[in-house]
């Protein structure tokens, strides 16, 4: 049985490139443009495990987290933040979302992208 | 004797007749030169006594005996004759002194005082209350021998007697009734004789015998009570001798005594003091007016004062005496002039006679060369601390504890474009540069009451400037206190900081602009970047298909160009953080031989790919150090990236060893190394050395001046030595006690 990740991103060639990576590897790869329907999207999918950009116009990665860790239903499934660091927003999202989330910084190598994925889904 | 007022006297003498002749040239002249009562005829004056003989032997004997000694009866000059006189020379001496030998007398001989006693009037008025009628009384100096000089004859009132007194001594012996007392005086013997006449006699001859006794016991008395009227008188005349010496020695060594203190008061007071006729004719000068004009008292006094004092022909022009002739007041004033060199103070005092008329003026002049410094440099610290005052770029003022405006300088009122006179002795806070908003008044107001409490205050305001534009003030208030502490004063300063102000906000909006486009830069760069890594990627790992050699050949190149625009994006953003001091660094300790381990691990693939050796020396024993793990790798790992970089063979070794307090960590290459002249370009921003072929590909120009700030940052040092052609060595120094990073956690 396939692992299935979630990938979220305002970036369709990103989205694109992940879902070619993940699946090479093994995952069943549900990809969802942008931020807004990502919630429900979860709620409908359950993964194993999500990969969630930061900013995004409209709706900000980390609130994604926080309503995912606050629901029941979803508050198990590990959140890998794929972010541009660096930058501002990048900086104080990480700031108010401290306490057991991971980060990975764009561009990723992708060996340690799949690492850290492997980690998580044991 | 003629200056003192006998002015055309001439010396006399007595010639044998007793007639006043001009006197013969002699060593040694007795003038008698003060007589009391002053007598009408002043030709007495400037007789030489010693002319007469009578007078000489008295007074030889009275100089050798140092005691009083009277002449025999002598004539008076001026006086009628028969008229007997006799006179007591008295020395005086010029020493006070007692003069022992004869010798000593002589030779200190100074004068004689002279007591003249006309012996009729002294009996006379001795008599006067006894009235001895019907006697005869006779008074004879006997120093020669018995009744040898007859000095004074009192006849009988009962009958007019013109029988000379010679006469009468021939009837001496006949009656058989006289009374004779003898006593010695001034070196003389003398004797008075008592004899009643014969009409006395008879007309008591009738008289019963007892009569004749009580007669002979009465002529006693009388004779008696006569010689003691006289005795007492005598002695009275010793007395009288006696006091009148001892006071005029005693004024005499008074008169000597306050000369010389006088003198030497003058000559000590160290003010330059002259006293001149009203002619400008120096009369005397005192020592300090000698020393000033290196010269002695002979050679000033009637000199004219303008021709010592100025070396000038005609009286000085600035001279005060001309001024206190003219209104017989006293003058001072300050003279300067070139001759004497020093600035006087010069007082002058007129010397006024009885009428009121000057007769000379007394000029006391005082060196005044230390006190017109002291006032120079008064004045000049005055104009130094006026200057600073008025010049400041600052608004400065002087403030009472009440907050009233006592000083403004010129900055603060040309600011406000008003005059002193419109704002001091009036309320600060009613000043121009306040009156455009209440509530900045209301603070004043405070801040004066915190400051005269001994506050400081400070404060931004807003200020009026005279075109009406309101002003950005740097305002403060300070307390000046005495020494006990008290507030006496405040000190309101204000800086014009609009500009500051202005540059302020501007610097504040590009940081702002800057942070905001470098964000956006990061993020718009590095998502298409992603994308584009991962799409590679994908392709070279064949996940798309089969990739022949040619086409992997050319995606590597993508792929590694794609790396370098990675690169230089984290150093372009790495650099704008530690620049911002926005960088943060996770301080721990750190053990740097571990560090240096695993960036021989990391780097060793690429340095052996070029084929280079590569080694560590690591010191043993080496203390942790307190830094970000990251950051120090980050910096370890562009030094030996650069090593590897410039180099096409030869040897790489990284060691550490630990210096004083600190751990220093060096990669020394066998590389081309650094010119001398580039060595200062090294750290800086952007900096790449070489151009063209010799350029490197993948370097951003950043990675030292990033290395040297994240070191920096870190409390440490970095630095470079090289020899060209021969290696280089970068190395850093971390403290032992590390400072902790700006914005460490």
């Amino acid at each position: 049985m396939k692992k299935k990740i979630l990938v979220v991103d305002d970036e369709p060639d990103v989205l694109s490139v992940l879902e070619k990576r993940l699946s090479e590897a093994g995952y069943s790869v549900v990809t969802v443009l942008g931020g807004r329907e990502a919630f429900d999207k979860i709620k409908e999918e359950m993964p194993d495990l999500i990969l969630l950009d930061i900013v995004m116009p409209g709706i900000d990665g980390v609130e994604i987290g926080k309503s995912l860790k606050n629901d029941p239903k979803t508050k198990d499934i590990p959140v890998i933040f794929l972010t541009c660091l660096f930058t501002k927003k990048d900086e104080e999202a990480m700031g108010r979302s401290a306490g057991g989330n991971i980060f990975i910084a764009k561009p990723y190598e992708p060996q340690e992208l799949l690492k850290e994925i492997e980690k998580h889904l044991r | 004797m003629r200056k003192e007022g006998f002015a055309g006297l001439i010396i006399k003498e007595f010639d044998p007749d007793y007639n006043l002749v001009n006197a013969a040239s002699k060593p040694e002249y007795f003038c008698i030169n003060y007589i009391e009562p002053v007598p009408e005829d002043k030709t007495i004056f400037g007789v030489d006594a010693s002319s007469d003989p009578l007078r000489w032997e008295a007074m030889q004997k009275a100089r050798d005996s140092a005691s009083a000694v009277s002449t025999g009866n002598v004539r008076l000059v001026g006086e009628k004759k028969n008229k007997s006189a006799f006179r007591v020379y008295l020395p005086v001496y010029v020493n006070e002194s007692p003069h022992d030998t004869q010798q000593a007398r002589r030779d200190n001989l100074k004068g004689f005082l002279v007591l003249l006693f006309q012996i009729d009037k002294m009996v006379e008025s001795s008599l006067a209350s006894l009235s001895p009628t019907g006697l005869n009384i006779y008074i004879y100096d006997e120093t020669k021998g018995k009744r040898s000089e007859l000095l004074y004859f009192h006849s009988s009132r009962l009958k007019k007697t013109k029988s000379a007194p010679a006469v009468e001594a021939g009837q001496k012996t006949q009656r058989g009734i006289e009374y004779e007392g003898a006593f010695d005086a001034a070196g003389r013997k003398w004797s008075i004789v008592c004899r009643p006449i014969p009409e006395f006699i008879a007309e008591r001859r009738s008289w019963d015998s007892w009569m004749a006794l009580f007669f002979g016991i009465m002529l006693t008395v009388i004779a008696t009570v006569y010689l003691s009227a006289l005795t007492t008188r005598h002695a009275r005349i010793e007395a009288l001798i006696e006091e009148r010496t001892k006071d005029l020695m005693r004024s005499e060594a008074q008169v000597r005594r306050a000369v010389e203190e006088w003198k030497d008061t003058f000559d000590a007071i160290t003010d330059l003091i002259f006293i001149q006729d009203k002619d400008f004719n120096i009369l005397k000068v005192n020592k300090a007016f000698c020393d000033a004009f290196k010269s002695r008292p002979e050679d000033l006094i009637g000199k004219k004062c303008y021709q010592v004092v100025h070396n000038a022909d005609k009286p000085w022009p600035g001279c005060p005496a001309q001024k206190a002739y003219a209104d017989s007041h006293a003058q001072t004033e300050e003279v300067f002039d070139r001759n004497v060199g020093v600035p006087l103070l010069v007082r002058v005092s007129p010397i006024l006679d009885e009428s009121g008329k000057i007769v000379g003026t007394v000029h006391i002049a005082t060196d005044i060369t230390e006190r017109k410094k002291a006032e120079e440099l008064l004045q000049e610290s005055q104009r130094k601390a006026r200057a600073i005052f008025d010049q400041s770029f600052q608004f400065i003022g002087l403030m009472d504890i009440d907050g009233t405006l006592l000083e403004a300088n010129r900055s603060a009122l040309e600011f406000a474009g008003i005059n002193a006179s419109d704002v001091l002795n009036k309320p600060f806070w009613e000043g121009p540069w306040w009156t455009h908003s209440a509530q900045l008044q209301e603070k004043l107001r405070q801040a004066i009451k915190s400051v005269a409490q001994g506050e400081f205050v400070r404060f931004e305001a807003t200020h009026t400037a005279k075109d009406g534009s309101l002003h950005d003030v740097d305002f403060s208030l300070k307390p000046v206190k005495d020494e006990s502490g008290r507030v006496i004063y405040m000190i309101p300063e204000g800086r014009d900081i609009t500009e500051r102000k202005k540059a302020e906000e501007e610097i504040k909006e590009a940081v702002r602009v800057k942070s905001e486009f470098t964000s956006v830069v990061s993020h718009e760069l590095r998502t298409p970047l992603t994308a584009i890594r991962e799409g590679i990627c994908i392709v070279l790992e064949g996940s798309a298909g089969k990739v022949n050699e040619e086409q992997k050949r050319f995606l590597d190149v993508a792929k590694r160009n794609v790396d370098r625009l990675w690169r230089l994006i984290n150093n372009v953003l790495d650099y704008q953080k530690l620049d911002s001091g926005r960088m943060e660094y996770d301080i721990k300790e750190n053990d740097l031989n571990t560090l240096v381990r695993e960036v021989e691990e990391t780097m060793r693939p690429v340095a052996e790919e070029k084929k280079l050796e590569f080694s560590t020396r690591l010191a043993e024993n080496l203390e942790q150090v307190k830094c970000d793990r990251d950051r120090i790798t980050q910096v370890l790992t562009n030094l030996v990236n650069n090593a590897i970089k410039f180099m096409d063979k030869g040897a790489i070794i990284i060691s550490t060893q630990k210096k004083e307090n600190a751990v220093v960590v060096s990669v020394k290459d066998t590389g081309k190394g650094v010119k001398q002249e580039d060595m200062d370009k090294l750290f800086q921003d952007f900096s790449q050395l070489g151009s063209g072929k010799d350029r490197k590909t993948g370097s951003t120009g950043l990675g030292l001046a990033i290395s040297k700030k994240i070191i920096q940052q870190h409390g440490g040092q970095i630095w470079a030595e090289s020899v060209y052609g021969k290696g280089s060595a970068f190395s850093f120094l971390l403290p032992i006690k590390a400072k902790t990073g700006r914005g460490a956690t």
